[in-house]
């Protein structure tokens, strides 16, 4: 039944499709191309713009949604501070809230890291945060069963 | 590639891997969505489904002789059969099968070149055959581990051998080895009458074992390069590191099953020392098997590193620590690492820049490759930080939910005020034992729950603690928290809490019950999951009224008997919420959609194939009592969301009760699941018309709940009814012409009263009953009947001419039951 709650769960769920599936695509499909055929300058400056434009949209629009929404759905669940300990649903939860905090560290030294021209710890900082998004998406498909 | 088509067992032997894989962790405790044998199969699986497959490959690639295929095709094919569901004994077979071939081509191998090396294999190869044939003939497989341990330990060290060729070893040392093999193969031996001595013995030779490779082999020096060979020598070195534990283990603690020592022995050596091995010598052992190149790229020290330590983690902190969540997180990292190290050397196949042949360390003069090279390190801690992330939130998520290792063992507690007190609960059919636990007020109360069944069983307690569905000998700890007030405890599985599966936490001060599993009956009454005291059985007003809307009588006409001899029908078996009498509704248990099931027919020698899937959340199975063959076997139980074909052939006429028997086989025959199987005796006269009336009994438990054991118990039934619904026939008359001949077939499913079948104003001139005429037309003794009294599960047909048009009632004449609903009119026409 669609109602105002889902409504709700649907903005969340886009907007991680959106970021997480925004992640996969730029660094597993485009970023791979990019190396290939274009020339290194081009292709750094292209790659560093493109990051701060996801940086951006990061901050202004995908956090506090997801924050947002998310604190909506909390309610919708009564979900309570003492909840978050308690195992099942609630263990699920507060693992989910702290990948996501990790990930978006991740995502921060990436940025840090990819503007002070330090590649391996940027690149290795992206595998991380990516792999962090995939765990959210695990972890909340693990929560509706839960 | 395409000239070998045997590798393309390598693949077969992942796919074994992964049920193997699967099956550990169901042995850890994880639900899993699948059912299927690999939890007890996990230890053969991986050790001669996999591991097996993969040495006898390598094996057939030296030896070059078609024949010798049949080695890995049998352990290959016999693993995936037994993973399927084939007999056991099929896939039990094929890898003696390919045991014994394998043995063959060390024979073969040692007519071409004399070798130490080989004649161990060839010995550690005996290990598997004596290892599988001992399975075949139904040992337990914690009995076969010296032997399978044995033919892996031992391939793996005579391994080493024939790669340290270039090393010198004296042979002084080749004597030791020599030695050393023969006192683990000594110790195998013993273990096959006296597993405590055994296993003790086999421990002794593999510390001495690891003493020999730490001191003899290559690695220690190695370890001082670069590239690959360091990355082999880590390997090596910590895999004889965990050969000397495994060893100790063995030799201290001698023969354990199934607990948290039995754990550390077996992934101390299958793990710690066969797998790093595994790992160590995949970037010689692929190349050559598959003729390809190998790229080692530093990455690949990540599923190294992740298998060592979560294996401390797990023998460590789980083992020997006794903590539940580090032994899953370690269990399930360990998993992680096999599965990277799969990934990572399909990848060090697939990704190679430069030519085929020789195994390269990475470091290439192509430009991209050292480009590629130097990327690989960010690549792996990334990697590293992702599964880091990726273990620790599920080890978080999932900690005080699932299984633990401790195995329960009876001990009905009190405890003191503010402590934590653990219980072992024991779930079994149908009770729960203890089934009073007393505790002082404030008490932390922990559960340890055991199925000890053979069904799904869980736990739940009023204050709304529950366990996940157990399987049979599955655990896991259930937090009751402080003990505040008396609490009840049940198994939700619908029914077993009817019939005596229940509990109860008392308070220790003041009058404390300390009452028996028989209080579980006490409550039986209470059939809801939800609530701990479910509404009222449902009651009819008038049980002959007008049927709610929507009823349909059951179609009582016989079915044809279908074309052929074999019949092939497939059944869902449903929880179907419907209506049983005017005003009542009920989740009906059923088979296919309808009480009774459908009616089979057929011909005496007729083959069924019948094939049922359990669409509900319980076990259910099917008993055809036209069947024959021990129950264990004919009857076979299917679990929830699984399917059986029972398969019988119909050897005798009659008129049979089909119907589950699961326990409590009251409750499921009480809630409808049952139908009639007519097989026609030969020769059987053709008649206008057959019907088929099976009677039963219906207990209305609370409207839209399932039926009332209470009163199944007490016999006393709501209703007695043909064909599920009282008066069904009523009002929905039987029709029939007056002269014509009309054949009514009854079967009786109870589950308690008897029938006493009777036709008001037409006696019956044909009365079959128990397999055998009683009566039948121009009999000297000219006599007639006029009742067919059927038992419960037994089964009749009579015959009768009707004379007159009119309306005749058909009843069971014991009246009370003829009264509340076993009543019904045939409507004869002209």
């Amino acid at each position: 039944m669609v109602s105002w709650w889902s409504l709700l769960r649907f903005v969340h769920v886009l907007s991680a499709a959106v970021w997480v599936g925004g992640q996969l695509t730029l660094s597993a499909l485009l970023l791979p191309v990019l190396r290939r055929r274009l020339p290194d300058d081009l292709r750094a400056s292209l790659t560093s713009q493109v990051g701060r434009r996801f940086g951006l949209y990061t901050l202004a629009v995908f956090v506090p949604v997801q924050v947002g929404s998310g604190i909506g759905l909390a309610i919708e669940h009564d979900v309570t501070w003492s909840m978050l300990g308690q195992p099942g649903y609630g263990r699920t939860l507060s693992a989910k809230l702290g990948v996501f905090v990790v990930v978006m560290v991740l995502s921060g030294l990436h940025g840090w890291a990819h503007g002070t021209g330090r590649a391996a710890l940027a690149r290795a900082l992206a595998l991380g945060s990516l792999i962090g998004s995939c765990v959210i998406v695990l972890l909340a498909t693990a929560l509706v069963g839960a | 590639m395409s000239r070998r088509p045997g590798l393309l067992l390598l693949p077969a032997g992942v796919v074994v891997m992964l049920f193997g894989l699967w099956g550990g962790l169901a042995r850890l405790g994880y639900t899993l969505p699948a059912d299927t044998s690999s939890a007890d199969d996990h230890g053969i699986l991986m050790s001669l489904g996999f591991l097996g497959t993969l040495i006898a490959v390598e094996r057939a690639v030296a030896l070059r002789a078609t024949w010798a295929w049949l080695s890995p095709v049998g352990s290959a094919v016999g693993s995936i059969a037994l993973v399927f569901g084939a007999p056991a004994v099929l896939g039990r077979a094929l890898l003696v099968v390919g045991g014994v071939v394998l043995v063959g081509v060390y024979i073969a191998l040692h007519g071409v070149q004399r070798s130490t090396h080989n004649t161990l294999m060839g010995v550690a190869a005996v290990g598997w055959v004596a290892a599988a044939a001992l399975w075949l003939a139904n040992r337990d497989i914690a009995r076969l581990v010296p032997l399978l341990a044995g033919f892996l330990v031992i391939t793996i060290v005579a391994e080493r051998l024939e790669l340290s060729r270039l090393l010198q070893l004296s042979r002084r040392a080749r004597r030791t080895l020599v030695s050393i093999v023969a006192v683990f193969v000594v110790g195998a031996v013993v273990s096959t009458f006296d597993d405590g001595v055994g296993v003790r013995i086999c421990g002794g030779a593999f510390v001495a074992l690891a003493g020999w490779l730490l001191t003899c082999d290559l690695a220690r020096r190695t370890v001082r390069q670069r590239g690959v060979t360091r990355f082999m020598a880590v390997g090596l070195l910590a895999g004889y590191g965990w050969l000397a534990v495994g060893g100790a283990l063995w030799l201290g603690y001698g023969f354990h099953v199934d607990d948290a020592v039995y754990d550390a022995q077996l992934h101390a050596v299958f793990l710690g020392f066969v797998m790093s091995m595994v790992f160590a010598h995949a970037p010689v052992i692929a190349p050559s098997v598959l003729r390809r190149a190998f790229q080692y790229r530093p990455v690949l020290y990540v599923p190294l590193l992740l298998l060592h330590l979560s294996l401390m983690v797990r023998v460590v902190g789980g083992d020997a620590l006794s903590s539940d969540d580090a032994w899953q997180a370690g269990g399930i990292t360990n998993v992680v690492a096999l599965l990277a190290f799969v990934a990572g050397t399909a990848g060090s196949l697939l990704f190679v820049r430069g030519r085929a042949g020789a195994p390269s360390s990475g470091v290439d003069s192509d430009r991209t490759s050292r480009w590629r090279a130097r990327l690989s390190t960010p690549a792996a801690a990334g990697a590293v930080i992702g599964i880091a992330v990726l273990v620790a939130s599920i080890a978080f998520a999932n900690s005080g939910t699932t299984a633990t290792t401790a195995s329960a063992s009876a001990a009905p507690a009190a405890a003191a005020d503010g402590s934590t007190t653990s219980v072992a609960i024991s779930l079994r059919e149908m009770s729960i034992q203890p089934a009073v636990v007393t505790a002082k007020p404030g008490t932390k109360l922990v559960l340890r729950v055991a199925n000890d069944g053979t069904m799904r069983h869980d736990l739940r307690l009023s204050n709304g603690a529950h366990t996940a569905l157990l399987k049979p000998g599955q655990t896991a700890t259930l937090d009751a928290g402080v003990v505040t007030k008396a609490l009840d405890g049940w198994c939700t599985v619908p029914g077993h809490r009817a019939a005596g599966m229940t509990m109860r936490i008392a308070l220790a001060a003041g009058d404390a019950t300390t009452g028996d599993s028989a209080g579980g009956m006490a409550n039986m009454s209470g059939m809801t999951d939800a609530a701990s005291t479910p509404g009222p059985d449902a009651v009819s007003s008038n049980l002959a009224g007008a049927p709610d809307a929507g009823w349909r009588p059951v179609d009582p006409t016989l079915p044809p008997v279908a074309a052929g001899t074999t019949h092939n029908v497939t059944w869902h078996v449903k929880d179907v919420k419907m209506t049983v009498a005017p005003g009542v509704t009920q989740t009906m248990w059923t088979f296919d959609g309808t009480v009774p099931g459908p009616a089979l027919h057929g011909h005496v020698g007729d083959v069924f194939n019948v094939t049922v899937v359990n669409d509900t959340q319980m076990t259910h199975n099917l008993d055809f009592h036209a069947e024959e063959g021990p129950p264990a076997t004919t009857m076979t139980p299917i679990a929830p969301g699984a399917s059986h074909t029972y398969r019988f052939v119909a050897d005798r006429a009659g008129a049979w009760l089909y119907h589950c028997g699961t326990a409590p086989m009251l409750m499921h025959m009480g809630n409808g699941m049952y139908g009639a199987l007519v097989i026609d005796p030969p020769g059987l006269s053709p008649v206008a018309r057959q019907y088929v009336l099976v009677g039963s009994e219906l207990f209305f438990g609370p409207q839209g709940d399932v039926g009332d054991y209470a009163k199944m118990l007490a016999d006393k039934p709501d209703a007695v009814v043909f064909n599920g619904y009282p008066f069904a026939y009523q009002h929905a008359p039987l029709s029939a012409s007056a002269g014509d001949r009309v054949r009514i077939w009854i079967v009786d499913a109870g589950p308690t009263r008897s029938m006493a079948f009777h036709v008001v104003g037409e006696p019956f001139d044909t009365v079959y009953l128990d397999g055998a005429y009683t009566l039948r037309p121009g009999d000297p003794a000219a006599g007639g009947a006029q009742t067919l009294p059927v038992d419960p599960g037994d089964g009749g047909f009579v015959e009768l001419t009707f004379a007159q048009p009119g309306k005749y009632p058909f009843l069971t004449h014991a009246m009370a039951d003829a009264a509340i609903g076993a009543t019904g009119y045939f409507d004869v026409s002209k």
